[in-house]
């Protein structure tokens, strides 16, 4: 249940934290739906992520010293979206932050029955050695 | 960074937010037809206004959510209606009635309504996602 030496599980893991961090923002943003000058956040996780992939994200630093700061830690990006529904300056799309909401518990529950299959397949195999 | 705050107080501030400008609207309305009198007391048309944050690099996660920065009074005029027979009209006949506009009011009334179950569905999903995370351990 291993690829590239990642177990899905720390896979999992690290999508459901996304996920988390995800509903914060989402909150953010419909709590903040009339409050004047006020531009919603979207936590821009799967464009790092296929940047990532695709080679063309942050420039790789090579370390020479100990010292040197670790560049390998992922710093989650933020960016704004540029639309105008209100004449307060407020950009908040409430549908839009609705659906947004509704996939991302969507996304966390799919992680979360995954990971229960996870845990499930592990049990049945050490059923079997008994 | 946002592990620390959690959806659900962010989603309690949007609904007190809301529930404020609810209880602001009922007290528009039921003085709508308050009149100034000769001892003063001009109600005025009150709104709240919020305030509050996205979500930035640098910004700490204790200060999102939104808050009720202030009440303010409506400064635009106050409505003017000619009523000779009342007592407290002025030389003129008009009485100086509050600057509520029953239909400006019901249209906030709708909005904030929506907004408030926006902040609802926030902790009901919210909800299902402890739900699943404790299904984990169950497994």
């Amino acid at each position: 249940m291993a690829f590239a030496g990642i177990s899905s599980v720390q896979v999992l893991q690290s999508a459901m934290r996304v996920a988390v961090q995800n509903h914060a923002v989402i909150a953010n943003n419909i709590a903040n739906a009339d409050t004047p000058n006020f531009s919603p956040s979207k936590l821009d996780f799967q464009g790092t992520l296929r940047e990532t992939l695709e080679g063309r994200g942050r420039v790789a630093l090579r370390k020479t010293q100990a010292r040197h700061l670790d560049m390998t830690r992922e710093i989650p990006r933020f960016e704004h979206i540029a639309l105008s529904s209100k004449n307060d300056y407020n950009k908040v799309d409430l549908e839009q932050e609705m659906a947004n909401l509704s996939e991302n518990t969507g996304n966390y529950t799919i992680y979360g029955s995954l990971l229960v299959k996870q845990f499930k397949q592990a049990k049945d195999m050490l059923a079997g050695l008994r | 960074m946002l592990e620390a705050v959690s959806a659900r107080e962010i989603a309690v501030s949007g609904l007190r937010a809301q529930r404020t400008r609810m209880n602001l609207i009922a007290n528009n309305i039921a003085n709508a037809t308050t009149p100034t009198t000769a001892k003063g007391g001009a109600f005025r048309r009150q709104l709240a206004i919020l305030r509050g944050e996205g979500v930035e690099m640098g910004i700490s996660p204790t200060n999102l959510g939104v808050k009720v920065e202030r009440v303010m009074n409506d400064p635009s005029p106050m409505r003017q209606i000619y009523e000779p027979g009342n007592p407290y009209a002025n030389a003129e006949g008009y009485v100086e009635y509050p600057n509520v506009d029953l239909a400006v009011e019901m249209a906030d009334l709708v909005s904030a309504q929506r907004a408030y179950e926006a902040n609802i569905a926030v902790l009901v999903s919210g909800r299902r996602m402890s739900a699943k995370a404790l299904e984990i351990i169950q497994a």
